[in-house]
């Protein structure tokens, strides 16, 4: 019950950067292609928050979206995707180096 | 006492001075240039602006510097010096007040975040360079009132009782550029030895940010 508190907790705080961070990885760990349906549901975001940060993702080119051969969509991470979560880490830590 | 820049060896110092400044700025800036891009952060933004900013203010300064020089050297060339040093302390008020602005900003915009910052900061840069241009003096007692202003803000706005060590860097950051205004816009002259000190130690304080700055950005 403890840790569940403790979760539930810790996401109601995560920041703008960690909510990205948990969507990028939702998508890579689900061998780089979901839809965006469960992707909103694994995100615990409403769904208003969720297609802000979607929408946000997109534009910054860190997601794509791309079609299968029976015209459904999946989301997947590009080039850049890769890289912010690979990144992280050490962004996090910039950020919190110098109080930004 | 002799000219500022009478002896050649205080234009070496201040050329090699400046130029590792300038390129340790810069290089701060396009070192953190991946980092924001991935994440549009408001902080980075404002981090990296002042890095940008102060390289062209110690350019400038620099340049400055140099026009007041060849009135003791070059006198067979007419520069002048009468526009051409108001003009040079122009920009290196505009760009060292932009610089001080981004980066008190950068740590506080998560309290105070307003759409109009760059606006009423560049407002108030452009009527500190006419400051500035007018009186040098002026100038220096404005980059320490926002050495004041940064100290104030840090305490109100973030409300943090321990130590910070990154805003004893900042203060650093602050209190070199203010050394550095002095030691070009001063009408008294330090002894060379110091001033080859003070620069010293500033270069010294720069590579140390860099060297923080690169330990994220690999």
């Amino acid at each position: 019950m403890l840790q569940i508190q403790r979760h539930l907790e810790q996401m109601r705080k995560r920041d703008r950067l960690g909510v990205i961070y948990d969507i990028l990885k939702t998508i890579r760990d689900n061998h780089n292609s979901i839809k965006t349906t469960p992707l909103l549901r694994y995100s615990n975001l409403s769904s208003q928050s969720f297609s802000d940060y979607y929408k946000e993702l997109l534009s910054k080119e860190l997601i794509k979206e791309v079609k299968d051969k029976k015209g459904k969509k999946f989301v997947t991470l590009t080039d850049k995707g890769f890289k912010f979560l690979e990144k992280y880490k050490l962004i996090l830590g910039f950020i919190d180096e110098f109080e930004l | 006492m002799p000219p500022m820049f009478h002896n050649p060896l205080w234009f070496v110092t201040e050329l090699g001075y400046t130029l590792i400044v300038i390129f340790l700025c810069f290089l701060i800036y396009f070192k953190t240039k991946d980092m924001y891009d991935l994440t549009k952060h408001k902080g980075i933004y404002y981090f990296r602006n002042t890095f940008l900013f102060f390289g062209l203010a110690y350019m400038f300064r620099f340049v400055f510097g140099l026009i007041r020089m060849t009135d003791q050297w070059l006198d067979i060339i007419y520069i002048p010096r009468g526009t051409m040093m108001p003009i040079m302390i122009l920009f290196t008020g505009y760009f060292s007040t932009m610089a001080l602005l981004c980066l008190i900003y950068s740590t506080v915009w998560k309290r105070y975040s307003s759409k109009d910052f760059f606006i009423a900061a560049n407002i108030l840069a452009v009527l500190i360079a006419i400051a500035a241009a007018i009186s040098p003096e002026v100038f220096i007692i404005t980059q320490a009132i926002l050495l004041v202003v940064a100290i104030t803000l840090s305490v109100v706005l973030r409300k943090k009782s321990k130590f910070s060590k990154v805003f004893l860097l900042y203060f650093l950051l602050f209190m070199f550029w203010i050394i550095s205004l002095i030691l070009v816009l001063g009408k008294w002259a330090l002894s060379f030895e110091l001033k080859l000190l003070l620069e010293i130690i500033s270069i010294g304080f720069f590579a140390f940010l860099y060297y923080k700055v690169s330990k994220w950005t690999k």
